[in-house]
């Protein structure tokens, strides 16, 4: 799942892990994701952190309170909201990690990798 | 005049000159440019051509080149290289003689070769692009009269050396633009550049490279023309590298509808293409047009083999260049 309101950015990131044989649902609204979302349906989640209405840290706490086990990787431009979520997470064991924003497919998919281990 | 257009330039100097004197160009750019169709079997390409040799060859490739001119009648401006002292003026000579020249003390007499320092240029005509195209027409104008008509025409080798190492690129990108097209006698510029300058050109002064030359020239004179799609091929391979080729595609594609720039418009626009880019992806953006650069480089190479590249005649079969249309 691939949750990010820039639709530009949104569809390039789409296509480019598409390219890297993931399957890939994308929403520009925060909303229609969580309406989305089932428990099991995604290996890897991820998340833009400035969303509109909805923050990426609240989806986060949506998405976790149906599935405990999700895996979300972060992404954002700058990395203050890398720290708000450190402290905003500290306290529980999910599995999420951070990366800054970026359309290359082939970085995100080596972070992915390196971060969040597929269950 | 050019002395003190120097003057005024070095004395009252603004960085943000350099940015206005950009924007004025690619507009001057814009509606000067022209792309003549070019003449098949031509005995020669009576163009503007660029360039970039290894350091390890690059005089020889040069004197090779003045070789041939004289075998096929064509005078030779020879400027890249220092010519300032004696000595300097001899290691050009005997190089010539090096490669097979014979007499070239008689040809330099009798005008078929013009030695010119390659820093001439900037000390006579500085920042002035004016001045700069006077000055290449003096010599046409000089080499006219003194050849009459026992020549068919100049193939001239030139160096932005000077204003290179100055780090001056955009006077030396005025130069590419705004080089006289319709000069008195039939003429090629050669624009000879060391490869490792390649590396000290942004984005757009590559693709300005591209778009403000006939063609490239490449090993064993092979002559590749370029069209406007062909360098947004190049372009998109070096995209292509990063994000993959759908993600290209779709790039492009956003580009075209998000802000009208369309896929061939690219390669006369690349200013607005790296905007669009930097306001689009933000720092992915740096990587890209890196990336796309480095593929302009290599093409851009004096060993870069490209498909439906034209080979120059060999021997003293090449005739007078037939369609006598002026460079």
């Amino acid at each position: 799942m691939l949750v990010d309101d820039q639709a530009d950015t949104l569809n390039l990131t789409k296509v480019g892990l598409e390219e890297h044989g993931f399957i890939v649902d994308a929403f520009d609204d925060p909303r229609k994701a969580v309406m989305h979302f089932k428990q099991d349906s995604y290996d890897r989640i991820l998340l833009d952190i400035a969303l509109p209405r909805i923050s990426g840290f609240e989806l986060a706490r949506k998405i976790w309170q149906i599935d405990n086990n999700a895996g979300i990787c972060f992404f954002s431009k700058v990395e203050i909201f890398e720290h708000e979520a450190r402290k905003a997470f500290s306290s529980n064991s999910r599995e999420y990690c951070f990366l800054k924003k970026t359309i290359i497919s082939s970085r995100i998919v080596n972070h992915l990798k390196r971060h969040l281990v597929v269950s | 005049m050019s002395y003190r257009v120097n003057w005024y330039y070095e004395r009252y100097y603004h960085p943000l000159y350099d940015k206005i004197w950009q924007v004025l160009l690619t507009n001057l750019h814009h509606s000067l440019r022209i792309r003549p169709l070019m003449t098949e079997n031509a005995g020669y390409h009576p163009h503007h051509n660029i360039s970039f040799g290894d350091e390890g060859n690059y005089y020889q490739v040069a004197f090779d080149k003045v070789r041939d001119n004289l075998s096929r009648g064509l005078a030779s401006v020879y400027a890249i290289q220092s010519i300032a002292t004696e000595d300097t003026r001899a290691a050009v000579i005997r190089g010539m003689e090096k490669v097979g020249i014979d007499n070239v003390a008689q040809h330099v007499e009798s005008g078929m070769i013009v030695l010119i320092d390659n820093n001439t240029f900037y000390s006579k005509a500085g920042l002035n692009t004016q001045a700069l195209k006077n000055y290449w027409r003096s010599i046409l104008a000089n080499m006219n009269r003194k050849l009459k008509s026992s020549y068919n025409g100049v193939s001239a080798l030139f160096s932005a050396e000077s204003y290179v190492n100055r780090n001056l690129y955009d006077t030396f990108m005025a130069w590419e633009i705004l080089e006289d097209r319709r000069p008195a006698v039939q003429s090629e510029l050669f624009c000879w550049y060391k490869k490792q300058w390649l590396d000290r050109l942004s984005f757009i002064h590559l693709v300005r490279l591209f778009t403000s030359h006939n063609s490239t020239v490449h090993k064993n004179w092979n002559y590749k023309d370029w069209s406007d799609s062909e360098i947004v091929d190049l372009i998109e391979q070096g995209i292509e590298r990063i994000l993959g080729p759908k993600p290209t595609q779709v790039l492009i594609e956003t580009v075209r509808m998000r802000y009208g720039l369309s896929r061939e418009e690219i390669a006369s626009r690349p200013e607005y293409f790296e905007s669009i880019l930097h306001k689009m992806l933000e720092d992915d953006a740096s990587t890209i047009l890196d990336s796309a650069a480095d593929v302009l480089k290599k093409a851009l190479a004096y060993e870069a083999i490209h498909q439906n590249g034209r080979a120059l005649p060999t021997g003293k079969n090449r005739g007078r260049p037939s369609d006598g249309r002026l460079g």
